[in-house]
């Protein structure tokens, strides 16, 4: 038969439930024999795959080239999208369905000619400034978004709506100036391929495009020769196309161009059947359910009324159901006590939805997973399920890139090797251990991986920023910037110590500040070995000394004993983290913290003690004083408990202070002669656990001086030096003087 | 008794002072009104937010804001349920509460002021005790609260500052919000309300404390929360009127210091209450207290008396400090470091802002 075949136009929207209800139902009644759908002519080998009831959506289509992985791009699906459900209409009744789009070989190829500019996972569907909006700010809507979410999307089922979104586009793109060179090719490839489809004399052709595209494509826009002339001749990229999984997350605006702002309620318009119940109702339980799962209250009163504010708002602002944001200010008013805190709290689950889609074992490999095993092979690194251990020398220009590989890998949570104890923390040393061992499933981390990116460089680095944004533990972060650092993202660098900053600024917890300060001045120090840029570590470095030392004498006051214990690490790892800054500005603010702090009657005396000690090691404040300080500190009018703990810290579980400064050495004994029997009891055990921590050497030296008889050293010099036994002494001279050659006339000795 | 034509009253209520508006918007207003509502709903929220109306009256706005806040209370009001406007102190509850009566009911004076003393009585309603005595419990003894003359008027009853009421005296209004109805035992009778009555509460949502809604009272109310301005243009605009306005008030000798100091001030305001720099760039500790704009608007007119009686009588950097100093550090030991670290971080760095940083260096 060649009657002329009948061709119909139906502009969607990418990813609109409601579009995607009309289409549906278009199809069942018009029941065409052919379906173009705009995507990629490479996929067509892809589509069998729909059939397979292992690909559950949110998936996407991942076009890619094969030699430069990083030229992709994802076409996402969702349950709810009208392509999705269109393909599945055809290839459940075996209907010939085809993609019509450039091909992404030309498209992809072209991008490269353009060059240096970036990746967008799919092209913006529409021009920059957007008609919509003109449009629907005529009719009374604030922007484009919601003028169509209102009139197309959260209608019903209307087949008519397509008529009326053709006439709309082909009013909105008369004043539009001509499409640019990409977007004329496309379209000339749209109706290139729909002129072959009526040639193969199918009857009734069923176009699936973006709306945008619907005056395109209708009869007569523009002739074959300038069609075939607009696409002659355009360069070529060899290309691999493949199914992987989605997210509902992925298809949220952020990172890809044709995104939606909710894809939950998208998804729940799609599912919803208003003849069951009304609208609002099935929005307003789902939030219920999610709210009880937080263990909020929310009872069916609070939903019914809910349900009557979103109805009222809905007529108040003209129309017939409530809208999205009916329904979350209904929300926020009735259940959130005006808050947003309940919205913020389901904000996730309700509005994006955690769904993540399936793809059927048989699919093409994905390009990171490429991109691994292209590095594998450059790298002599071979993928083995036995275990091996890998000694890699990071001055080797070789090991240091397996050692970033493999450092990246595990970002990505794709443990292939694992750092051996002890190689962690010495970035001075040209060695790192790992211990390879790879898993047959690790495939499958690889594929889900991908959706951070297409190689594993750009995937790490995403991956980190996702985690940047949602960590809320300072030191978990500062050790993400070692780890970064580790597998050398310098953009992640970047972000990681950026948030860093941020929420250094935010926090109250000195302890988690003091606790981010050895790592990152650990990375400041010694990051150079490996040609990493340091200088950014250093500023924020810097900010955090000084916030640090802002609040570091409020945090010590107030502090029971075990808490105070438990600072004593950190603020002494800082400290030494300080120094290892070696910043005079840092140093100087920190010491005149660590002063403030000494000084600072209603701090733990513990750290007090530390304080002081600190600044003695470090000159700051000179022997006499310190002694001063030791005399008020353990004077007799000072809780002797307290007394104990300010020496404890004081002491700081070295020795020299004492065995060196016979003055402090003087005033601890009297302090410790002069404590009556109660008191002696109540410290000692304190006392004998500050004794406890020196080593054996130097309780024995403290044990041997103590037992001598106390000499009274006013002057408060350094003690003379070690007791000689003159008879064992005198033995060896004989043989020193040989080996010194000295002369024997030498002998007297002292 | 009352004149309401009379000039000098201190302040009119709103539905006299609006009288010309609410006038102009019944006249035009063409669209379905709930029972006993002088206009309808979309009239009620251009009377708020102002507007031209179809046959080119202007309606000054009322609130400077979100217009879905708006909409949201006056579809709360048309669903009969209770709205509770939340809010710190200084963002217009009461003023909305009562432009909203004034438009729906065309009566802001069913208000009942809440205090730590607020009886039931005062709520429901008390007895004339002479009459009572007298002749025994009567519908003549009885004195009706405003709450229930709202009730049988079917118009809005307004509940100031509604967690100041001690709890047990709250709970006396769950019947009225959810029965819509008041019993009176004495009389073996009840008040039932007409359509049209709905209730206003506002309350401070800082000191939640003191008689927080029981779950039950809070159910039966929809809330808004009304925010400080969102934008520094706004609030400034604010500011700088009040300022003036206040300067006229209290006679004060000094002139309304130039644009650029109240801008710092609303700045500096508006820096700690976000928690951020107005660039974004850096992220700041908030202090405890509110720094509202009404604090703000108090900052300035006590630089403008510094000026006026110590001063020169330009209002400068250090006239403003001690005034700044004072709103922001509400908590000594807290919010001093919060004012430190801005002070350093931020104050410091701006070249243009030398004069404020050594004024806070003395005052600190």
């Amino acid at each position: 038969m060649s009657t002329t075949p009948e061709v119909r136009l139906f502009g969607i929207r990418h990813h609109g439930p409601g579009c995607a209800r009309s289409l549906r139902k278009a199809l069942d009644e018009w029941q065409p024999d052919a379906l173009l759908v705009e995507g990629p002519p490479e996929a067509d080998a892809l589509l069998h795959h729909l059939a397979d009831a292992a690909l559950v959506p949110p998936v996407a289509l991942l076009v890619h080239a094969l030699d430069v992985p990083q030229r992709a791009v994802f076409y996402p699906f969702a349950r709810f999208s009208p392509e999705w459900q269109a393909l599945q209409w055809a290839v459940g009744r075996g209907v010939a369905a085809r993609f019509i789009d450039l091909p992404r070989a030309h498209a992809l190829a072209l991008d490269q000619a353009e060059a240096e500019v970036p990746v967008e996972p799919t092209e913006p569907r529409r021009p920059r400034s957007d008609p919509f909006d003109d449009f629907a700010r005529a009719d009374g809507h604030p922007d484009g978004e919601s003028w169509w979410n209102r009139w197309v999307e959260e209608r019903g089922d209307d087949t008519g709506i397509f008529a009326a979104i053709a006439e709309a586009m082909t009013e909105m793109r008369r004043d539009e100036p001509p499409p640019d060179d990409r977007e004329a090719q496309r379209e000339a490839h749209m109706r290139q391929c729909l002129r072959a489809a009526r040639k193969e004399g199918f009857a009734r052709i069923a176009v699936v495009c973006g709306a945008w595209h619907v005056p395109a494509l209708q009869d007569g826009v523009s002739s074959v020769k300038a069609d075939a002339a607009l696409l002659k001749g355009l360069p070529k990229l060899k290309v691999q196309a493949t199914w992987v999984p989605w997210s509902h997350r992925h298809l949220t605006r952020a990172g890809y161009g044709a995104g939606v702002v909710s894809p939950g309620w998208y998804d729940f318009l799609w599912q919803h059947d208003p003849d069951q119940h009304p609208r609002a109702a099935g929005w307003l339980a789902k939030v219920a359910t999610l709210l009880r799962a937080h263990e909020i209250d929310c009872s069916s009163a609070h939903v019914i009324e809910a349900i009557r504010l979103a109805d009222t708002l809905a007529t108040l602002r003209g129309h017939a159901t409530p809208g999205l944001a009916d329904l979350d200010e209904a929300v926020r008013s009735v259940i959130g006590q005006g808050d947003d805190a309940v919205l913020g709290l389901i904000g996730h689950a309700l509005h994006v939805g955690e769904a993540l889609g399936t793809v059927p074992a048989d699919v093409p490999i994905v390009p990171l997973q490429r991109d691994v095993e292209a590095q594998q092979k450059r790298l002599r690194l071979k993928a083995e399920v036995a275990q091996r251990v890998l000694d890699l020398d990071l001055r080797q220009p070789n090991d240091l890139e397996r050692s970033r590989l493999l450092h990246r890998l595990r970002l990505l949570d794709l443990d292939w090797g694992v750092p051996d104890r002890g190689s962690r923390g010495a970035r001075g040393s040209f060695h790192e251990t790992w211990r390879l061992q790879w898993a047959p499933e690790f495939a499958i981390t690889l594929i889900e991986a991908s959706r951070w990116g297409t190689t594993v460089e750009a995937a790490a680095s995403s991956r980190i920023a996702d985690r940047v944004a949602q960590e809320t533990s300072l030191p978990v972060l500062a050790a993400l910037v070692d780890d970064v650092l580790r597998a050398d993202l310098s953009g992640a660098v970047q972000a990681v110590t950026q948030a860093l900053d941020r929420l250094a600024a935010v926090t109250g917890d000195t302890a988690q500040l003091l606790q981010t300060l050895p790592p990152l001045a650990h990375v400041f120090r010694y990051g150079d070995v490996r040609g990493t840029d340091t200088a950014q570590v250093g500023v924020v470095l810097d900010h955090l000394i000084g916030r640090a030392a802002i609040g570091l004498p409020l945090a010590c006051a107030a502090l029971d004993d075990e808490a105070a214990h438990a600072l004593r690490e950190p603020l002494l790892a800082a400290h030494a983290a300080v120094a290892r800054r070696a910043g005079d500005d840092q140093t100087a603010e920190w010491r005149r913290a660590l002063a403030a702090l000494a000084a600072l009657d209603s701090a733990a005396a513990l750290l007090r003690g530390v304080a002081m000690r600190l600044l003695l090691d470090d000159g700051v404040v000179n022997a006499d004083e310190a002694g001063i300080a030791l005399q008020h500190q353990l004077s007799r009018a000072t809780d002797p408990a307290a007394a104990a703990s300010w020496l404890e810290g004081f002491l700081n579980r070295n020795a020299l202070v004492l065995l060196h400064d016979a003055r402090i050495w003087a005033l601890i004994d009297g302090w410790l002669a002069g404590l009556g029997d109660a008191h002696f009891q109540q410290v000692l055990p304190l006392v004998r656990r500050s004794f406890a921590e020196f080593s054996r050497s130097e309780r024995r030296s403290l044990g041997e001086r103590a037992a001598q008889p106390p000499k009274v050293s006013a002057s408060g010099t350094a003690a003379e030096g070690p007791v000689w036994n003159k008879a064992r002494v005198a033995r060896a001279l004989p043989l020193l003087h040989q080996l010194l050659g000295l002369p024997r006339e030498a002998t007297s000795h002292e | 008794m009352t004149d309401t034509t009379s000039t000098t009253v201190l302040r009119r209520h709103a539905e006299h002072q609006y009288a010309e508006e609410l006038h102009e918007l019944r006249r035009t207003d063409r669209r379905q009104r709930p029972d006993h509502w002088e206009l309808s709903p979309w009239a009620v929220v251009t009377y708020l937010l102002g507007g031209r109306l179809d046959n080119g009256f202007e309606v000054s706005p009322k609130y400077i804001g979100a217009r879905r806040l708006m909409e949201i209370a006056v579809a709360t009001l048309a669903t009969d349920r209770g709205l509770l406007l939340f809010g710190v102190p200084g963002t217009a509850k009461s003023w909305v509460s009562e432009h909203l009566a004034a438009a729906i009911s065309n009566d802001s004076t069913l208000l009942i002021q809440g205090t730590a003393g607020t009886g039931e009585e005062q709520l429901r309603y008390g007895w004339n005790y002479a009459e009572l005595l007298a002749h025994g419990p009567s519908e003549k003894a009885l004195v009706p609260s405003p709450l229930m003359n709202a009730m049988r008027t079917g118009r809005i009853a307004r509940i100031e500052e509604l967690t100041r009421i001690p709890a047990d005296v709250q709970d006396s209004l769950i019947t009225v919000l959810s029965e819509k109805t008041l019993p009176v035992p004495e009389l073996g009778s009840e008040v039932q309300a007409v359509r049209g009555f709905s209730v206003i509460a506002t309350a401070n949502n800082r000191d939640k404390g003191v008689n927080e809604l029981s779950s039950a009272l809070k159910r039966r109310f929809n809330t808004v929360i009304l925010p400080v301005p969102s934008s520094e243009a706004e609030e400034l605009s604010i500011v700088v009127k009040r300022v003036a306005e206040m300067g006229r008030a209290l006679d004060l000798p000094a002139e309304p210091p130039a644009l650029r100091e109240v801008k710092r001030v609303v700045q500096i305001f508006r820096e700690l209450r976000n928690g951020q720099t107005e660039d974004g760039k850096t992220k700041l500790k908030s202090p405890s207290g509110t720094l509202s704009t009404a604090e703000a608007i108090s900052v300035v007119s006590n630089g403008m008396a510094l000026a006026g009686h110590f001063g020169d009588g330009v209002v400068g950097a250090h006239d403003l400090a001690s005034g700044l100093l004072g709103a922001v550090i509400k908590d000594p030991v807290q919010d001093a470091v919060v004012w430190k670290e801005y002070v350093e971080t931020v104050v410091k760095e701006r070249s243009d802002w030398k004069d404020l940083y050594r004024a806070f260096r003395d005052h600190g």
